[in-house]
């Protein structure tokens, strides 16, 4: 099964993802897989990645980290054998690290902190930036198919970065149009999406 | 708890949602008064307020456990989470903590209800224990049984409005009625089994005896509804020389509101003081048939002998009959808030008639 969540910052969101794949697996003996995303830049992230940590900690999940090249951690996942369940947070840490990652940095093995996209010059054309969305996207979303078959449980965490007026360099439009290809995409391929709205979860889809 | 995004017509939706409470302004309220208020609404402004003072950080910490200190307020905030993470550190940690607050006074709150342009859904609702779902005065008996287990009542079929009342009076105890006005709230709590009339119903001063002087010098009652007009007693009525009207279904009337484009019931009630008669208004239904006859109460120096405003409903409800309430020459009763309804507003003229 697979399933999306949805939703804004600090919306609970997180924890929300959290309980409810503990939940889909209390009775069984799976291992639990937490597929971290975000790529510590600083003390601002360190923090955040330290308070999901804590969150974490005593629902038993092991940590993969993974910043790029989600099918890459299928093998790692195939070692547990079919018992496994994977949270995946989040999608909007991936899609701007698989777009503004310098090559030279990919993978999932640590990073320096000079990898960050803050280094990123964006000189290609139109044309160049809509092929590579394209293919970001679906490089995702078959990295998140290749995980869907792997593991019995998906629960993937991804962000409502739409929903604002706001007008934005080229860049960061394109990251936000790749945002919501990934999010429209994942939501088909979703067996439920919900949205939580301050640690309160609406149903988007169900077709359980 | 209300939330929404911003100018999404919010407030309103809490003012109508809660017509009697007083609201602080979480943009300029000082700091502790959300320890006291009522409502509060920019919960998201005090938020960034409090972020932003260093003084008033202990509130900052204080909005997490706010339930436990002020467990009755009603807070209405913007929703700011959505959105590409702001590049400003503030701005990120504002809009994170405003998020963190958010989520915490919503796992508190009973209810939560989400507004979208206007219109508000519930999220989150509490199913309340038996008790509080009671208005608050009223407390059962303690030896009473369920009403489901009680055996049933061989009751004579004439007997039956007597013993409905007699429970009436013995649930409503010590609730203290306005002499003068048992009969009409009664009547209420008799029609619609909703103690809640015990508490809503707003008579304008010596609202009742003006009334039945006006139906003893031969007053006509215009309704809103059919409805309402059927369940009027005519008969009784008729013999003090007044009539029930309801124009709501008058072919002139139809037209004049199409080509207009305002409401039937609007330009019925300008049908009806077009009578040139004593009328008493009896509107149970149509907000917009209170809202035109205040008008043309105020503007047009229209006079009725009084009216009944007890519309029914969610949208401009319990605006319009807030406005009915600010006449002060022209005798009212209105049920505040949003119940009501066309079978009360004929049972209030029952009622009326019973007692002359």
């Amino acid at each position: 099964m697979l399933y999306l969540i949805t939703g804004g910052s600090g919306s609970g969101k997180s924890e929300y993802a959290e309980d409810l794949l503990c939940e889909l697996c209390r009775d069984r003996a799976e291992r639990l897989i937490y597929v971290a995303t975000m790529f510590p830049y600083g003390g601002e992230t360190k923090e955040k990645i330290r308070r999901h940590r804590r969150m974490r900690r005593d629902k038993g999940f092991e940590t993969i980290e993974c910043y790029t090249d989600l099918d890459s951690i299928t093998g790692e996942l195939k070692r547990y054998g079919t018992a496994v369940s994977v949270l995946i947070e989040c999608i909007s840490n991936l899609v701007s690290n698989e777009l503004f990652f310098p090559d030279s940095c990919r993978g999932k093995q640590e990073h320096d902190q000079t990898g960050g996209r803050m280094k990123v010059q964006r000189n290609d054309g139109e044309e160049d930036q809509i092929k590579r969305r394209e293919d970001v996207v679906n490089k995702i979303l078959k990295g998140a198919e290749a995980v869907g078959q792997t593991a019995g449980n998906v629960v993937i965490v991804t962000n409502e970065v739409n929903s604002e007026g706001l007008a934005y360099s080229p860049v960061m439009m394109d990251y936000k149009q790749a945002m919501g290809e990934v999010n429209c995409r994942l939501a088909e391929m979703a067996d439920k999406v919900t949205e939580v709205v301050y640690g309160i979860p609406l149903e988007v889809k169900s077709r359980l | 708890m209300i939330i929404g995004g911003a100018f999404q017509g919010k407030l309103r939706y809490a003012r109508s949602m809660y017509p009697k409470i007083t609201w602080a302004d979480g943009k300029v309220c000082p700091y502790e008064e959300i320890k006291t208020c009522e409502g509060i609404f920019h919960l998201e402004a005090y938020i960034r307020r409090v972020m932003q003072e260093e003084e008033a950080r202990p509130y900052l910490e204080m909005l997490n456990g706010l339930a436990g200190i002020n467990p009755r307020i009603v807070v209405v905030s913007d929703e700011v989470g959505y959105g590409l993470v702001p590049a400003d550190p503030f701005e990120r940690r504002y809009r994170e903590t405003a998020g963190r607050i958010c989520t915490r006074l919503a796992a508190d709150a009973e209810r939560v209800d989400r507004v979208v342009c206007g219109i508000g859904t519930v999220i989150k609702k509490e199913e309340a224990p038996f008790e509080e779902m009671m208005p608050e005065e009223i407390v059962l008996p303690e030896e009473r049984m369920p009403e489901e287990m009680m055996p049933e009542e061989i009751v004579l079929p004439e007997e039956i409005e007597k013993r409905s009342f007699e429970i009436i009076t013995e649930e409503l105890g010590d609730i203290s009625l306005v002499p003068g006005t048992e009969s009409v709230v009664k009547r209420c709590i008799h029609t619609s089994a909703d103690f809640e009339y015990a508490r809503n119903l707003v008579f304008s001063e010596q609202a009742v005896e003006k009334i039945h002087n006006a139906i003893r010098d031969g007053a006509s009652i215009v309704t809103d509804t059919q409805m309402g007009k059927a369940g009027i007693n005519k008969k009784k009525l008729g013999q003090y020389g007044g009539k029930v009207y309801c124009f709501m279904s008058d072919e002139d009337v139809a037209k004049e509101a199409k080509r207009r484009g305002v409401t039937r019931a609007a330009v019925s009630m300008e049908k009806a003081a077009g009578l040139h008669e004593k009328l008493i208004f009896a509107v149970g239904n149509a907000p917009t048939a209170l809202i035109r006859l205040y008008e043309l109460i105020r503007e047009e120096n229209f006079k009725p002998e009084a009216v009944i405003g007890v519309p029914v409903g969610f949208v401009n409800v319990v605006q319009s009959k807030e406005r009915i309430l600010t006449l002060e020459d022209i005798p009212y009763i209105v049920a505040r808030g949003r119940k009501g309804g066309s079978n009360i507003a004929a049972c209030i003229c029952n009622a009326l008639l019973y007692t002359l």
